[in-house]
């Protein structure tokens, strides 16, 4: 049996392609779908959210915030804003359920709409409202988010999109730790357009309880122009946008006709 | 009676034929590359077409002479086979290559050699190896089946054409060195990638009568 | 914002160190393989040669690890989520193995032929979370057969 020295002509074992189109169609496709499975979740999840019920939302929330339904004992200043909250409530914003006011003792300047009707307000908020009329605005504020349902809009968007990715790359990747980040920054702060319609929500819930506007935008100019934003720094986001957001109201003010010399009850 | 005829290409090309279009003429016409087709100028005598009835196999003569080819019509004795199995040892040598493979056919044995046939020359190792993924829609479907057990469709699947892939990627090598047998292919792989199913196939190229 | 730019940094440095290092090393592979042409490897147990022929047999061994770059395991990652054959891989594997038949085949120096040759190869180093390895290891081994000067 004689050998025969031959050479290949070809490189069968390399599929003929180039390393990089490969790269470049392969991200492409893929961010490509991302971004067009996260605008349909977006588009689904407005339909889904307006439709779920106070109850299902209430038990939703019982599951995460049970710690914040237990606490034994109430501070003076948990009772007072309680009972602002109340008033307002009865009066002039008709929510399907009572909003459950807790104070945190925090230097941070913010307050939180969380699932189940929970108001999370920071005792660093407390000390740097001026009037009841301020307190009272930033309430009805929040009040309209709740109204709106734009907190479970955020969370139920950000929950399937951690979801899924959880299970396409594991828990603990990468991935899922990045993603965990971004929604942070877009999903759980609220749109413009969400603030800007609580905003609204709050200057007609003020109208109503206090009879003239007062106060509505004295939380907004004292806001220094540098503060860190935080994670649910929605009041912080910029100085313009603060800026966008006095303007709007008074330009509400001026629209709807509401006064705004009435007294400033202290508080 | 009809007469059967192998279609039998010896390398010759008509004279002032430029041989660069004669070897793109002939591998449009014979659907191949331009490695197989480099292989069959290399002076040994390969049939092209086997066992093809009187008619038909004028038309393929005149087809491979208008791409440039001389093909030479060689008449086969003996009773026609179907194509694809090599022609037993009993067909009298009047037909002057017996029992060749058809054309680009290559034999695969796990042992020394081919039984029944002689090996003529060989040609060393060729191999062929393939790393494939299967789609992530099937991993999710086989990871539900992993709940309630039973054959999981896709990666048998993945791994047959795995395994199909590496073997058809060895014959090619084979056929490009000019053999027409790989003998003692041996099968392993090597978990490089998660998910993904390499195989490699390696053996001896030979070329058998 | 700092890790994309990471990221991104990396990809770029696997790809292009990656790209060039496997350009070379297939140049060296051509050459060599041309050149140890004349010394057969086959995975066949017999050789013709007779016994009397046969001077001394050893057993001949070459081995070679190749590692990957970022790039080819990130998109590995990619194909392995639309499918299809893994490039990148492919020419890892195609790479190693080739090296090691060569480097067997330069150990066997003046040999007439290597028989029942056998080629494996397997993943070394730690593999990372995503179950991905980050070399391969590729040994080959047979019998060189020296002939009795005539």
């Amino acid at each position: 049996m004689k050998y025969t020295p031959r050479l290949p002509v070809s490189e069968v074992n390399v599929t003929p392609r180039s390393a990089l189109k490969e790269f470049v169609l392969l991200a492409g496709a893929l961010t490509g779908i991302v971004v067009g499975g996260y605008l349909v979740l977006g588009l689904a999840v407005d339909l889904i959210v307006p439709r779920l019920s106070v109850d299902f939302e209430k038990k939703l929330a019982g599951a995460f915030f049970s710690a914040l339904e237990s606490k034994p004992g109430r501070t003076e200043h948990e009772r007072w804003v309680q009972t602002l909250t109340d008033r307002l409530q009865a009066r002039c914003a008709g929510l399907p359920y009572r909003l459950k006011i807790r104070v945190q003792e925090s230097p941070a300047v913010n307050a939180l709409a969380l699932p189940g009707g929970h108001v999370v307000v920071f005792s660093g908020l407390l000390n740097t409202v001026a009037s009841e009329n301020e307190l009272a605005f930033i309430l009805a504020h929040e009040m309209g988010h709740f109204n709106h349902r734009d907190h479970l809009r955020g969370a139920g968007r950000a929950l399937v999109l951690m979801t899924i990715s959880a299970a396409l790359f594991g828990p603990d990747s990468d991935i899922s730790a990045a993603l965990g980040h971004v929604l942070n920054i877009t999903e759980l702060s609220f749109s413009r357009g969400q603030e800007t319609a609580a905003d609204e929500f709050g200057l007609d819930v003020l109208q109503c309880a206090y009879g003239h506007a007062a106060g509505a935008t004295d939380f907004f100019r004292k806001i220094p122009a540098s503060q860190d934003p935080g994670v649910f720094g929605h009041y912080f986001s910029s100085h313009p946008e603060n800026q966008r957001r006095i303007s709007h109201l008074d330009a509400l003010i001026g629209q709807k006709g509401y006064e705004t010399g009435g007294e400033n009850t202290r508080g | 009676m009809e007469t059967y005829y192998d279609i039998v290409f010896e390398g010759k090309t008509i004279p002032g034929k430029d041989p660069l279009e004669v070897r793109k003429a002939l591998a449009s016409v014979l659907k191949k590359d331009a490695g197989t087709v480099e292989t069959l100028f290399s002076g040994r005598p390969f049939t092209l077409r086997r066992q093809v009835e009187g008619e038909t196999a004028e038309k393929f003569k005149s087809k491979f002479e208008s791409a440039g080819a001389i093909c030479v019509l060689k008449p086969v004795a003996g009773a026609v086979e179907p194509a694809g199995q090599p022609t037993s040892a009993s067909i009298p040598s009047a037909a002057p290559k017996k029992s060749l493979p058809a054309t680009g056919h290559i034999l695969l044995t796990n042992v020394e050699n081919i039984p029944g046939m002689t090996t003529v020359e060989h040609f060393g190792l060729v191999a062929g190896s393939t790393i494939r993924a299967k789609h992530i829609g099937r991993d999710i479907m086989a990871s539900f089946r992993n709940l309630v057990g039973g054959e999981i469709k896709s990666y048998t699947e993945l791994l047959q054409e795995s395994r199909q892939q590496a073997t058809e990627r060895m014959m090619e090598q084979a056929r490009q060195l000019g053999a027409n047998a790989v003998v003692n292919v041996r099968y392993s792989t090597s978990s490089i990638a998660q998910g993904a199913a390499e195989l490699y196939a390696y053996g001896t190229a030979v070329r058998v009568e | 914002m700092e890790t994309l730019l990471i990221f991104f940094v990396l990809m770029g440095v696997g790809y292009a160190a990656g790209t060039f290092a496997e350009k070379r090393h297939y140049r060296s592979i051509h050459t060599r393989e041309q050149a140890l042409l004349r010394l057969p490897a086959v995975t066949t147990r017999t050789s013709h040669y007779a016994d009397t022929q046969i001077e001394s047999a050893d057993l001949v061994l070459g081995s070679a690890v190749i590692s990957v770059d970022y790039f080819k395991q990130f998109v590995a990652m990619l194909r392995k989520i639309f499918g299809g054959t893994v490039r990148s891989y492919e020419t890892l594997l195609d790479r190693a193995r080739r090296e090691a038949v060569l480097r067997m085949k330069e150990v066997a120096g003046d040999a007439v032929v290597i028989v029942n040759v056998r080629i494996e190869a397997a993943p070394i180093g730690k593999k990372s979370r995503k179950g991905n390895v980050s070399c391969v290891e590729a040994v080959a081994y047979g019998t060189a057969l020296w002939l009795r000067p005539s």
